[in-house]
């Protein structure tokens, strides 16, 4: 990118002047808090077996209490506060198991850092921070696509024919019907010994859909920028992003990273939906714990969201 | 200075997914971790530690401790996110400490990956001999 462009770039992530932004950003403030404070409660009520991840029992209710509180400040007029409260309690539950930190934990982090550094509510910083939370969407919908490149296992569909053969039985309901059936056979019966494979599937659906899937997140990530094609792609993204984590059951990942990408279509659409996403959290909390319908579909094979 | 803060960040948050892809072909540090965007890329590594003891010339088993037990699934745990950047000293020392009797200790890190060239499951072996001072 050129140097002129680049300097555009900022002018590209703006809204046109006179938009209204800041009630949008607070209800980003406010849902990157509730995720955080249901992730860390769903810590609490069931508790890592691994002895490398499992947070100190007495430090992860702490850290709940403390980020509930805060999602509590958030809807007051000390809101400001809210996510420069959480950010210490947040750190240290990341600091327990910094290794294994999953990439939208991490995401999610540097979002409430910046809405900590950021007042929505002053002009200057309120833009800057739409700015850069819209540029971090883009950085990682595009790079899930180039990522997916770079390795190499998505042009023949091996990384697809990989879970379908040795993931959880949610691949083969979200891929297997793509799969001719003795190739299914095939797949299902191939182990772990060196050799094993080949993990190439003979379908054209299949190998079409794995190609479509980082291209189409390289291409929105691309239309994002420009204000013709923004809205379209946001919307297009947020269903992509929904398909794509339907197999993994990663709705912890969905929830935040869909309510970035509607920061991009205008109508203060966080606010208009904000109950709604504070309704998934707690909607996906109780499925987690057993409390209310839907963990076959809501919660990971591993047991966790 | 906010915004040159965020600037900053900004840049670094946009050229690490590069590095870290460098990072994972160097170090084979695992994809799906540290932030790069790389999650379902590439089958998620699996590690495999094995130690043995070392006799002389001759390689022998180890009959582990509960000691050794969990220093292993520790190293097996680092090693499976933090690839060769984490060294298999410390805890072969710590082997070496518990069992006085040996003249060296042998940790084999196994782990196998999805061969993009091939579409065929390959497996690397990694043996280090760590003899007693």
């Amino acid at each position: 990118m050129s140097g002129r462009r680049l300097a555009k770039l900022p002018e590209l992530l703006a809204d046109p002047p006179g938009t209204s932004f800041a009630p949008n950003l607070r209800a980003v403030r406010l849902l990157l808090l509730v995720h955080v404070s249901v992730q860390t409660w769903a810590y609490v009520f069931k508790p890592f077996e691994s002895p490398h991840i499992a947070l100190p029992r007495g430090g992860s209710i702490t850290v709940a209490v403390v980020l509930t509180a805060c999602c509590a400040l958030a809807l007051t007029r000390h809101a400001r506060l809210a996510p420069i409260l959480a950010l210490p309690a947040l750190l240290l539950r990341l600091s327990w198991g910094f290794l294994w930190i999953p990439n939208h934990t991490f995401l999610v982090f540097v979002c409430i850092a910046l809405v900590a550094l950021l007042d929505p509510d002053r002009e200057d910083e309120g833009e800057l921070l739409l700015q850069s939370l819209r540029w971090i969407t883009i950085v990682v919908l595009f790079y899930t696509g180039l990522q997916k490149v770079l390795h190499g296992c998505w042009f023949r569909g091996e990384f697809l024919a990989w879970m379908v053969s040795h993931g959880t039985d949610d691949w083969r309901w979200a891929f297997g019907w793509l799969v001719p059936t003795e190739e299914m056979t095939r797949l299902r019966s191939l182990g772990y010994n060196p050799g094993s494979g080949p993990y190439r599937v003979a379908s054209v659906p299949f190998i079409v859909l794995s190609n479509l899937t980082y291209l189409a997140e390289m291409t929105l990530a691309v239309l994002l920028l420009l204000r013709r094609t923004r809205v379209t792609a946001a919307a297009i993204a947020i269903v992509l992003v929904l398909l794509v984590q339907l197999a993994p059951r990663e709705f912890m990942f969905f929830l935040p990273f869909s309510n970035l990408l509607l920061l991009f279509i205008p109508g203060n659409q966080n606010r208009r939906l904000a109950p709604l996403f504070v309704f998934c959290y707690l909607y996906l909390l109780g499925a987690f714990l057993g409390v209310v319908p839907g963990a076959e579909l809501l919660v990971k094979a591993s047991g966790r969201i | 200075m906010k915004r040159r803060i965020i600037i900053i960040f900004l840049v670094a948050f946009t050229l690490w997914p590069l590095a870290h892809r460098a990072m994972v072909a160097a170090f084979n540090i695992n994809p799906w971790k540290f932030y790069g965007w790389a999650m379902f890329c590439a089958p998620n590594p699996k590690t495999k530690v094995g130690v043995f003891a070392i006799q002389g010339e001759k390689s022998v088993r180890l009959s582990p401790t509960p000691a050794d037990r969990i220093d292993k699934n520790a190293y097996n745990f680092r090693r499976g996110i933090l690839g060769s950047l984490t060294s298999p000293d410390e805890f072969a020392q710590a082997l070496l400490q518990r069992h006085r009797g040996v003249d060296g200790v042998g940790v084999e890190v196994k782990q196998y990956h999805l061969d993009w060239r091939t579409a065929l499951l390959v497996h690397e072996r990694e043996v280090t001999i760590h003899r007693r001072p």
